[in-house]
């Protein structure tokens, strides 16, 4: 495996991202502490993001709300707008790519790049084009945080250690050269390792291992038997310099989760939003050529949860997918007692073909039907995109309170405008 | 100025998804580079030139747009926490 002897990769890390766009659009909250929350009108959910001023008075993400009161009073709490920070994502990613080419981008708020040779030398100036050219076209209250190092993961970690400086937080920029290392890793706790969590530090702990020193030190093999796979043994490589970074990870499930607001949780509407989340999660199946083989429905309750999945005949069309969620409600209805409040549903859509190497089912001679729907939702999909809007629908089309329905963001997904059609 | 000023369409893929949103409804409709390169007035045109002379879809708006390219096929999640 290569060893870099210079610079390679640039990550770039977005501070306080979703509340840094409500700042840039709404002067209201410039230089004010600002926490983004799932939706208004409660106190009892959590902060998801929180201004750089937030940061600085001790608040934190996934902090809840009476917490994040407690230690910063005059925080201002604003509902989360996924349109927005999507649209931010797409022009911030516009101008970063005309200053250098984006590799990878790995969240709404994360990117990696390859340094070209001509910047290994000066990464410092290349860190400074990008940052110039968002203050310039973009505004100056969306800053970003930039590590360079030999792979992805160190300049991952340098970019993150660069965000505090003294009691300062955001704009970094720290460069980690290979000559310089392990230096950089000594100041770091297990935790700040990216892909080390709270049950493998304990792992780690067990294994009498509880300083990064005392990690540099293992072998490879150790840390993927502590791993128990393959990214423990990658990761110490990462760790030691050497140009490893995974491999991207083929599509395996479409899925939408929801909270339902107090005064939806009724087996009837979480039913029907359940419907909602199902048809978009097979809009964007469709978009991208998969059928589906198997269809799981999750329920969240007060002390406990409700479960079942159904096996399909590899299909992707709304009516065949919607007949299927009716029999696992049809199953929910008669397991959970009438009156039961489900707070959380999730449909999700497993099993993906890709739709030239699908198998018909030989006991199942449906074929001719299943071409029949599919021609009738790709017409009804046709119409949606041409008009922008659910105009047309197999069924009832009932979104839930608090909007976003399917458009919610994610690690490994950024919405489209068609997600919150 | 922008990235669309530097950006001309026949710089962009064949397939690159365009995001045509309107600045007054905000009906959002999609176009290729294929698509809107079939207009020759567009074929040569800067970005920023091209979002000058679209127009919302919608026939009671007609509103000015805004232009979005799309980069999901850029998108690659983290494996085992690992970037």
């Amino acid at each position: 495996m290569r060893r870099p002897e210079m610079i390679e990769k640039l990550y770039l890390d977005f501070d306080g991202f979703f509340a840094s766009v409500e700042q840039q659009v709404r002067p209201s909250l410039r230089n004010r502490p600002v926490g983004v929350v799932p939706f208004e009108g409660t106190e009892h959910t959590c902060i998801i993001a929180c201004s750089r001023e937030a940061k600085i008075a001790g608040v934190k993400s996934i902090m809840s709300v009476r917490e994040a009161r407690e230690v910063c009073p005059d925080i201002a709490l604003v509902p989360q707008s996924p349109d927005l920070y999507r649209r931010a994502h797409n022009a911030l990613i516009a101008e970063i790519m005309a200053v250098i080419p984006i590799a990878a981008i790995k969240s709404i708020d994360e990117l990696t790049c390859d340094v070209e040779t001509v910047d290994r030398l000066a990464p410092e100036s290349l860190g400074q084009r990008i940052k110039a050219r968002l203050r310039q076209h973009i505004g100056p209250y969306i800053t970003c945080s930039i590590g360079f190092a030999a792979n992805r993961q160190l300049a991952k970690m340098a970019c993150k250690s660069g965000k505090w400086h003294g009691s300062a937080y955001g704009d970094g920029l720290a460069i980690w050269t290979p000559a310089d290392m392990p230096g950089p890793l000594h100041s770091l706790t297990l935790g700040d390792i990216p892909g080390i969590g709270y049950r493998l530090e304990k792992r780690l702990h067990a294994a009498k291992i509880f300083t990064v020193a005392e990690l540099l030190a293992t072998a490879p093999k150790q840390m993927r038997s502590l791993w128990g796979n393959v990214t423990g043994e990658r990761l110490w490589y990462a760790l030691h310099g050497y140009d490893v970074q995974t491999l991207p990870q083929g599509r395996g499930m479409y899925g939408h989760g929801r909270v339902l607001p107090p005064g939806h949780r009724s087996l009837q509407l979480a039913q029907d939003a359940s419907r909602l989340l199902i048809v978009k999660a097979a809009r964007r199946l469709r978009r991208e050529g998969w059928y589906a083989g198997r269809l799981w429905l999750w329920l969240g309750l007060r002390e406990k949860s409700w479960q079942n999945a159904i096996t399909l005949p590899a299909v992707r069309d709304d009516q065949a997918i919607l007949e299927a969620l009716m029999a696992l409600w049809k199953g929910a209805h008669t397991d959970l007692p009438r009156r039961t409040e489900v707070i959380r549903v999730h449909v999700t859509l497993l099993d993906l073909t890709k739709a030239d190497e699908r198998q018909l089912d030989i006991l199942l001679d449906d074929d001719r039907t299943r071409r029949r729907w599919e021609q009738a939702t790709d017409a009804i999909d046709a119409l949606n995109l041409k008009y922008g809007a659910t105009l047309v629908s197999v069924g009832p089309w009932t979104p839930p309170p608090g909007g976003y329905a399917g458009g919610k963001i994610s690690y490994t997904r950024i919405p489209s405008a068609e997600d919150f059609w | 100025m922008n990235w669309k000023t530097d950006l001309k369409l026949s710089d962009l893929d064949l397939y690159t998804r365009l995001e045509i949103t309107c600045r007054s409804c905000g009906h959002s409709r999609y176009e290729t580079r294929d698509s809107l390169s079939t207009n020759p007035k567009l074929a040569q045109l800067y970005l920023d030139q091209i979002e000058g002379h679209l127009r919302c879809s919608k026939r009671t708006c007609r509103g000015a747009v805004r232009v979005a390219l799309i980069h999901s096929s850029r998108m690659e999640g983290f494996v085992g926490g690992m970037a």
